[in-house]
């Protein structure tokens, strides 16, 4: 009952840069709403980083869409 | 008249406490910098404080007549070059996000990683040279001697205090070098 390999664990993905261009914001107007640096937006949504619960549920209402759909768990290859 | 004194010193507090927040703010969020934090930058960074901390450390060391005066000056600007490529992360915890946040902590725990490998290699530098001492002792007296816990290093003023400033340097730096390598895109 080890710990999974990288490759085999779940991630959390997320669409925030498609609903992002869909609301007509910019990087900087989203991480003014949710109160992070612009980087942290885009590291997002390159998915180099999982965000906190809180943060997620700020971006989702940021977005104007519930937090699951927003952000997904993905499963390992 | 102690309350005009506490007054003043209360404005001047408020002043210095807007000043900072300000240069830090504008440090943070101006794209002027952006050219110390993509990742050549960082790879860059990296390599100026290596060199600044090891290379003219290890030249300061064995060059006789190198005073100490430079090299903490050329360690500062090393350090402050990485402080502006990762935004003062470790320097105010209220200017920093959650991806900061959480980039930060995995810093600080692979320093102190990394600076266990380098005390470890440390003692075990100074292991050998004692070692060395005392088989040169054997060699020379046909005796072995008792361990009596005493090194000789044959180091100058000049080279202690380069030692010195070389370990508050190397744990200064360390946390800088392990933030990554991985720059900013926009």
């Amino acid at each position: 009952m080890g710990r999974k390999p990288r490759h085999e664990e779940e991630r959390v993905a997320n669409r925030i840069e498609l609903l992002r261009s869909q609301a007509g914001l910019s990087r900087q107007e989203l991480a003014d709403r949710v109160g992070v640096h612009y980087q942290t937006i885009g590291y997002l949504e390159r998915d180099e980083y999982s965000p906190s619960l809180v943060l997620a549920l700020k971006i989702a209402a940021a977005l104007g869409h519930p937090v699951e759909e927003v952000f997904n768990l993905e499963k390992g290859e | 008249m102690s309350s005009a004194t506490d007054k003043i010193d209360d404005l001047s507090k408020q002043l210095e406490e807007k000043i900072e927040r300000g240069v830090i703010n504008w440090v943070n969020n101006d794209h002027f910098f952006d050219f110390l934090r993509n990742t050549p930058a960082r790879w860059m960074l990296a390599l100026i404080a290596v060199g600044t901390l090891y290379g003219y450390g290890v030249y300061a060391w064995i060059t006789e007549g190198v005073t100490g005066y430079i090299y903490p000056v050329l360690i500062f600007g090393a350090v402050l070059l990485q402080k502006l490529s990762v935004r003062f992360a470790f320097d105010d915890d209220s200017t920093i996000d959650e991806y900061q946040h959480t980039r930060r902590n995995r810093a600080y725990r692979r320093a102190y990683k990394r600076s266990g490998w380098v005390l470890a290699l440390v003692l075990g530098l100074m292991l050998v040279r004692s070692w060395e001492w005392t088989t040169s002792m054997t060699a020379q007296n046909m005796f072995w001697p008792l361990p009596n816990g005493a090194l000789n290093f044959n180091c100058s003023i000049e080279q202690a205090v380069i030692g010195l400033e070389f370990l508050i340097g190397h744990f200064v730096i360390q946390k800088y070098l392990s933030w990554g390598m991985r720059g900013e895109r926009n």
